[in-house]
């Protein structure tokens, strides 16, 4: 026993340095509060799991499985999703980043920023229920507003046209998190060295090709985390949709995350509700993977051509 | 032979004599109403667990928050602590199941919703049966005491309306109580009565009738109203105001709807008994003349939501209550309960301008309509003990005292019949520290039930929620334009309800 003890200590506890000692206890909490839910999660997308107590969980194998890509809310969901994140990517990145362009090293830079911060210390349901009571055709600010120019017709808000509703959700996001997008990005900014984008100006560069070839490659890391972040958080938060129109009306704004939430605690179909759970956080892990390799890869060869 | 004549003259006064006691008897066994005091005898029966809490989870609709207004007179009486979680019906059915299912054993007792909550999880709760003779409301423990302010001689049941009971009480099973009868939203009708006398005139001038809402008045003459006050009454922006939001508040108006063109049952032919509901429905519109009749209806209901409020597809009940009391919508079809929101001069720019009425007739010759009936119900997994602390509080908040000081206090819609008799010998409308305490919606309330209980569906299925699901889904998606034809909205639901259950 001693030998054995000796063997594992010298081929594998010596070999590991001293500080990751420190966060081993960390990693076994995790590891326990994490990993039982997620292997009971997996074992209840093969049953059919019943709320009354009288009826036991009944294994069904892959029928959940089947049923999910049969199920024509589901891709729906999908759908959605996609034009959801698409949207909310697009708009608070391209909006982030511009503002932050614009505050970085301006004269009220301080000022500016905690102006542009505050959206996102309201609370997300209370974004949902703030941005809810503006809309409303009764007595909403917003809806008012957007009378006044013509953009609504009388009586109906934003959220109760299926055409609009899932746009509305999408502004509220934007509202909310592009704060977030403009402080990463000025930090990012913050970074580029002084020294680069001297040279590039003494070489006759032009403002356009110093932002395209010294400002983006070396901002793109910060870009890249807030991208990530934020990628991450729309695939999966469905408080403004919970909070403001419950994935209607007409399931306009039924994304497959808000769906599942739907399986679970509404309709309580815990089976093909982990079924569905299950399968979404295979895709995101996927896709976040995916994106991350791809574009570190790529801006790590822009940075190195800046440079 | 004598003898013989003396004896049956004896027998006869005898009987005579126990006839004449029973009437008396009966004459004499009057409801105490809301001067129900527990017995000087029984005051150790609730106050057994002073210094105790208990947890309750119910729904925010103002019963309740009435309820909350009154409840240091049960923590007087017994000397226990109540923590009551209120909560939106959605958030509330998620709290309760996770409870039940996961054996927490958080709260003692639970909203017992029919519909979203009760027909999923009933049998997590004690049958009242154990505490309770359900028949005479007496006591079958010796150290719990008799349901309040039930005469000798008198059943249980006559203390609320039979409907109660049966649609609120109990589920699939005749014979078991899973609670006490606690709360009764109805639907109703709310009109600008101030525009009906004034247009009146011009009514009868383009649609050779009177523009009135009586018992008889039917869903036709409300789409008459309501493209009336849109076509000619600036003083309102919509004639309707007409629930279609996805799931709970569409499928309100659709089962009100189906029952009132003759579906019964919620379109489950096979249910046997409406009020107590099924644990196997069976197919979804089955019966040639269902479907038919499920078409015209949901046709209907697309051409009310086109004349009607835009946001009513997102609208809660508040919130369509808010549009009327706002000036903006002249008829709403909504929950009594939210009468004295209308009424209070301080919140509404419409008090004292509306009439209420009945839900309207169909084309089966019903008043359809719908009721959040609900039961208090007490957690079974609890110990026996917390079970009898949890059974204190269901008498008492399901009891004569309670119910009609909940109702003063925010003005509910109660259950024990002599909250209504309480209020009929007050003329149905008094006022209460300057806040004007409606009652004239109890008296529709009440006659709506008495008169035309066949009205209510009360549809009870396991798979309840599921169902508010698909309907809602459906349903909207028709309202809205994304389903180009009532059949196919109508096919569709056939088709996933069938799924469903496992019918080909």
């Amino acid at each position: 026993m001693t030998k054995v003890l000796k063997k594992v200590y010298e081929r594998i506890v010596a070999k590991v340095p001293w500080y990751v000692w420190w966060i081993v206890p960390g990693m076994v909490i995790l590891v326990c509060i994490t990993m039982p839910p997620f292997i009971w999660m997996i074992r209840m997308s093969f049953y059919e799991i019943f709320l009354s107590p009288t009826r036991s969980d009944q294994f069904v194998g892959w029928l959940n499985y089947a049923k999910y890509f049969s199920d024509p809310d589901v891709l729906e969901g999908w759908r959605k999703l996609g034009i959801y994140v698409g949207s909310c990517m697009g708009l608070q990145m391209g909006i982030g980043f511009g503002i932050a362009l614009l505050v970085n090293k301006s004269k009220y830079e301080g000022q500016l920023l905690t102006l542009f911060l505050i959206p996102m210390m309201v609370a997300p349901v209370a974004t949902g229920y703030l941005w809810r009571l503006m809309l409303h055709s009764s007595y909403g600010m917003y809806h008012w507003l957007l009378m006044s120019i013509g953009l609504v017709g009388k009586g109906g808000s934003l959220l109760s046209n299926p055409g609009t509703a899932l746009w509305a959700i999408i502004i509220m996001d934007t509202w909310e998190w592009t704060p977030l997008v403009i402080l990463i990005a000025v930090a990012g900014l913050k970074t580029i060295p002084k020294s680069v984008v001297e040279a590039a100006r003494i070489d006759g560069a032009t403002k356009f090709q110093i932002f395209r070839d010294v400002t983006i490659p070396f901002v793109s890391p910060a870009l890249l985390i807030a991208f990530l972040l934020r990628f991450m958080d729309n695939i999966r938060f469905i408080t403004k949709i919970v909070s403001t129109t419950g994935g209607g009306p007409a399931d306009a704004t039924k994304t497959i995350s808000m769906y599942l939430y739907l399986l679970c605690f509404r309709q309580f179909d815990l089976g093909y509700g982990a079924t569905v759970g299950l399968l979404l956080l295979i895709f995101t892990i996927i896709t976040a993977l995916v994106l991350t390799n791809v574009l570190t890869k790529y801006i790590m060869a822009r940075k190195g051509r800046a440079v | 032979m004598l003898g013989k004549k003396l004896i049956k003259s004896l027998i006869i006064i005898l009987a005579g004599l126990v006839i004449m006691s029973c009437i008396v008897f009966y004459a004499f066994a009057e409801y105490q109403g809301s001067e129900w005091k527990p017995a000087p005898e029984d005051l150790w029966k609730w106050q057994q667990f002073k210094g105790e809490t208990i947890y309750v989870a119910t729904e925010n609709t103002p019963p309740s928050v009435g309820m909350l207004g009154v409840i240091e007179d049960f923590e007087e009486l017994t000397g226990m602590k109540v923590e009551t979680t209120i909560d939106i019906m959605d958030s509330l059915k998620e709290k309760i199941f996770l409870d039940l299912k996961g054996d927490t054993g958080r709260f003692h007792l639970n909203y017992a919703q029919p519909g979203p909550i009760g027909c999923m999880v009933a049998e997590y709760w004690v049958p009242i049966n154990k505490f309770i003779d359900v028949r005479t409301g007496k006591s079958l423990m010796p150290d719990l005491p008799d349901v309040p302010d039930i005469p000798e001689g008198t059943i249980l049941e006559e203390a609320y309306s039979p409907m109660h009971v049966e649609g609120g009480c109990k589920f699939f099973d005749p014979t078991i109580w899973y609670g006490l009868p606690y709360d009764t939203a109805m639907g109703i009708i709310f009109y600008r009565k101030d525009l009906f006398e004034k247009y009146n005139d011009k009514f009868i001038e383009i649609y050779g009738k009177p523009l009135e809402w009586t018992d008889d008045t039917t869903w036709y003459d409300l789409y008459d109203i309501g493209k009336f006050f849109n076509d000619y009454v600036d003083e309102v922006e919509y004639g309707l105001g007409f629930h279609s939001a996805q799931n709970w508040p569409i499928n309100q108006s659709y089962t009100a709807m189906l029952n009132a063109w003759g579906v019964k049952k919620g379109g489950f032919a096979e249910i046997e008994n409406r009020l107590l509901g099924s644990r196997s429905p069976g197919p979804y519109l089955s019966d040639p003349e269902d479907y038919k009749k499920a078409i015209d209806c949901v046709e209907f209901m697309k051409k009310i939501e086109d004349i009607s409020h835009p946001d009513d597809v997102v609208f809660d009940w508040n919130e369509l209550a808010t549009a009327q009391a706002m000036g903006k919508i002249a008829v709403q079809w909504n929950c009594g309960e939210f009468a004295p929101y209308m009424e209070d001069p301080e919140r509404s720019k419409v008090a004292g301008k509306i009439g209420y009425g009945v839900s309207p007739k169909g084309p089966g010759g019903i008043n359809g309509y719908e009721i959040g009936c609900s039961a208090m119900a007490i957690n079974g997994s609890l110990p026996l003990r917390e079970q009898k602390k949890a059974f204190l509080y269901l008498l008492w908040t399901t009891g004569p005292v309670a119910q009609y000081k909940a109702f003063e206090a925010y003005s509910g819609t109660p259950v024990r019949r002599t909250v209504y008799d309480e209020a009929r010998e007050r003329g149905w409308n008094w006022t209460v520290d300057d806040h004007r305490v409606v009652g004239v919606y109890l008296e529709v309330q009440e006659r709506q039930m008495l008169k035309y209980p066949e009205g209510w569906t009360s549809l009870k299925i396991p798979t309840y929620t599921k169902y508010l699901e698909i309907t809602g889904s459906e349903l909207t998606k028709y309202i809205t334009g994304k389903t180009p034809t009532a059949k196919e909205c109508v096919d569709n639901m056939i088709e996933r309800m069938n799924k469903l259950h496992g019918i080909k």
